[in-house]
């Protein structure tokens, strides 16, 4: 049985001009010790996926579709049941680490009482525990950021504190929304190393929500790719990058630099901009922006296909 | 900490001068003067009089004179109570104003806190409906028109409190006074507590707080409550300041013998020495109150501390 088991997850968000659909249904599983990889442009529905997952969202925001955790239902569960999840079995790192610490807490007692919650620890204990936390995640004189307020760190710091943070009480499953994009290139990799080990050693489950290509392919592997709301193709990383089946992953991968490649000319983009949340589609959302498209798939809902190991939602599949 | 505290003691001190100043001159300025009674004064009466309380100086020198007063605490004579000082007249009146000023202030702070977080907690429910009408009519209605519908009401229709006076100082005199002059601060401080409560729920570190699994009582207690008191903190200022001018209304209201009935009678008798005292005594609190609350905000809020 899968750690995680998600199933046409949907998130609407109810605003004064009626429903938004941010997550159109997303169906995928997570092992033990493996690492998906969630890429897309930003207002794919990424994060939108996981605070939905996790009871996160805004007030206005509403999640349906099931979400199985070691067999229990997430969704439409209780506050209290989910308080001893969150935090504790699943932690989730977010992507504005800078807002993200309260500003009147030190960070001590902010890493600390999650050991004192979860775990019933003694706060000099918990500090203790806090303290070689910090260690791991690379951050210099570790006693004194204890007793810091989260203004006096640096934004690379903050995030590491972030993913210390979710990192303390040895979570069965890590979420991570862009962790690391913060970060320079060589915290970068070793908060990436860092997650690699967990996987192994700790057979941690992670779900890394990027749009940076490279850092997914240096630790997930899985990709689930999504555009709009819907995840549009998903397979093994390998595969993915190899020889990736739908045309949007094409363009993603076409834009990245690669140091191995000669640059001639400027990087290329796909041209276009993603669809509004408020637009509808009764085909493919990609259609406007996609080179191969046709009418059907201006009209006709995409199902999905294989290509190898590879599914993707796409008529044009394989091309 | 103490050389932050020192300089801004050494700021209210210009302050307090051009306070005092301007008040000096605008006294004088104001038309007749402490012997314009009904009856008209014999001409040497009123020129023995003048010259007895300095008034028959230059202006200039009076208020020198009373500059040099000032730096021994003697604010004069009064003109009204003419064998009293302005300093002991103070001193009677002011246990009654603090007592007032005070409660006021700790009722509104209370009640004003508990119903905005029990408005942002019910948001757009019934309960935040209820509360937030409440507050819009306290807001509007000012002080000199809550003071009689109390008086009316709890006075005269239900016989329950007395209408005026101090009595002995016990509560059931106080009570009255001390609401009406709360109440629009109340109302003030519930509706900042509720915009402030709501901003600081949807901040991204009480998300982080939620994620980290945390009870929504300790993500309130420990992660919303002290950034959501900031904002009401830095009104604690105002909120002195209108309880000030609010007891000088209601003191006369309620016939109460505190320094604001002193302050209307010291004004319309042209009493110089008292009101300019009593300027002088709400001026400072103002000014030590506006520092004790900066201070207290630097105690809540890391980031505004000072090095």
């Amino acid at each position: 049985m899968a750690l995680l088991d998600v199933d046409d997850l949907r998130v609407t968000f109810r605003t004064p001009r009626g429903e938004l659909q941010a997550v159109k249904g997303v169906s995928f599983q997570v092992e033990p010790g493996r690492c998906l990889g969630i890429v897309g442009e930003s207002g794919s529905g990424k994060s939108q996926t996981m605070l939905g997952l996790l009871g996160l969202l805004p007030e206005n925001g509403v999640v349906s579709g099931s979400a199985l955790f070691e067999g229990q239902e997430l969704i439409g569960m209780p506050r209290r049941t989910l308080d001893r999840l969150r935090g504790d079995r699943i932690s989730l790192v977010f992507q504005d680490s800078i807002t993200g610490l309260t500003p009147h807490m030190r960070i001590g007692d902010q890493l600390a009482e999650m050991l004192q919650v979860h775990r019933g620890l003694k706060r000099k204990d918990a500090l203790d525990n806090a303290r070689s936390m910090l260690d791991v995640v690379r951050i210099s004189e570790p006693e004194r950021r204890l007793r810091q307020y989260p203004h006096e760190l640096s934004g690379g710091m903050r995030q590491r504190v972030m993913i210390a943070m979710a990192l303390l009480c040895k979570p069965l499953l890590l979420i991570a929304d862009e962790p690391t994009t913060a970060l320079d290139v060589t915290v970068q990799a070793t908060i990436i190393q860092q997650f690699a080990k967990l996987k192994q050693h700790a057979q941690t489950a992670i779900i890394l929500i990027t749009h940076d290509l490279g850092v997914v392919a240096g630790v997930c592997d899985e990709v689930a790719v999504m555009y709009s709301g819907r995840i549009v193709e998903h397979g093994p990383a390998a595969d993915l990058f190899a020889a990736p089946a739908h045309p949007y992953t094409r363009g993603l991968l076409a834009c990245t630099p690669r140091i191995d490649r000669p640059m001639d000319g400027p990087l290329p983009t796909i041209p276009g901009t993603p669809p509004p949340i408020s637009q509808s589609f009764s085909g493919c959302a990609f259609a406007p922006r996609c080179a191969h498209a046709d009418d059907a798939c201006a009209t006709t809902r995409p199902h999905v296909r294989r290509q190898g190991t590879l599914s993707a939602a796409c008529l044009k599949v394989p091309l | 900490m103490g050389g932050y505290i020192l300089k801004r003691l050494s700021i209210g001190i210009p302050t307090l001068l051009i306070i005092v100043t301007a008040s000096f001159f605008l006294m004088r300025a104001a038309p007749g003067g402490p012997f314009d009674a009904e009856v008209d004064l014999d001409p040497l009466v009123r020129a023995n009089l003048e010259a007895s309380y300095g008034l028959d100086q230059p202006i200039g020198t009076q208020y020198l004179r009373f500059l040099d007063g000032l730096t021994h605490f003697d604010f004069g004579p009064s003109t009204t109570y003419p064998d009293r000082s302005v300093g002991e007249l103070i001193a009677d009146g002011l246990p009654v104003t603090l007592k007032l000023g005070l409660t006021a202030m700790l009722l509104a702070t209370i009640i004003g806190l508990l119903a905005g977080v029990i408005a942002a907690r019910n948001r757009n429910g019934v309960l935040d409906g209820a509360i937030m009408m409440l507050a819009s009519v306290g807001i509007a209605v000012p002080n000199f028109v809550v003071a009689p519908i109390l008086t009316l009401l709890f006075g005269i229709t239900l016989q329950l409190l007395p209408v005026a006076g101090w009595g002995d100082g016990s509560l059931r005199y106080w009570l009255l006074p001390v609401v009406a002059l709360a109440l629009p601060q109340i109302a003030a401080i519930a509706r900042i507590t509720r915009s402030s409560m709501l901003e600081t729920l949807s901040a991204d570190y009480v998300r982080t707080a939620r994620a980290k699994g945390m009870p929504e009582r300790r993500v309130l207690w420990r992660h919303v409550m002290r950034s959501a008191f900031l904002p009401v903190m830095s009104y604690l200022g105002p909120v002195a300041a209108n309880v000030v001018t609010g007891s000088v209304i209601v003191e006369q209201i309620f016939s109460l013998p505190g320094i604001g009935r002193f302050f209307v009678q010291g004004a319309i008798n042209r009493d110089y020495g008292l009101v300019m005292g009593i300027v002088i005594l709400y001026a400072t609190v103002l000014i030590l109150l506006n520092l004790l609350v900066d201070i207290a905000y630097g105690w809540l809020d890391p980031r505004a501390r000072v090095k």
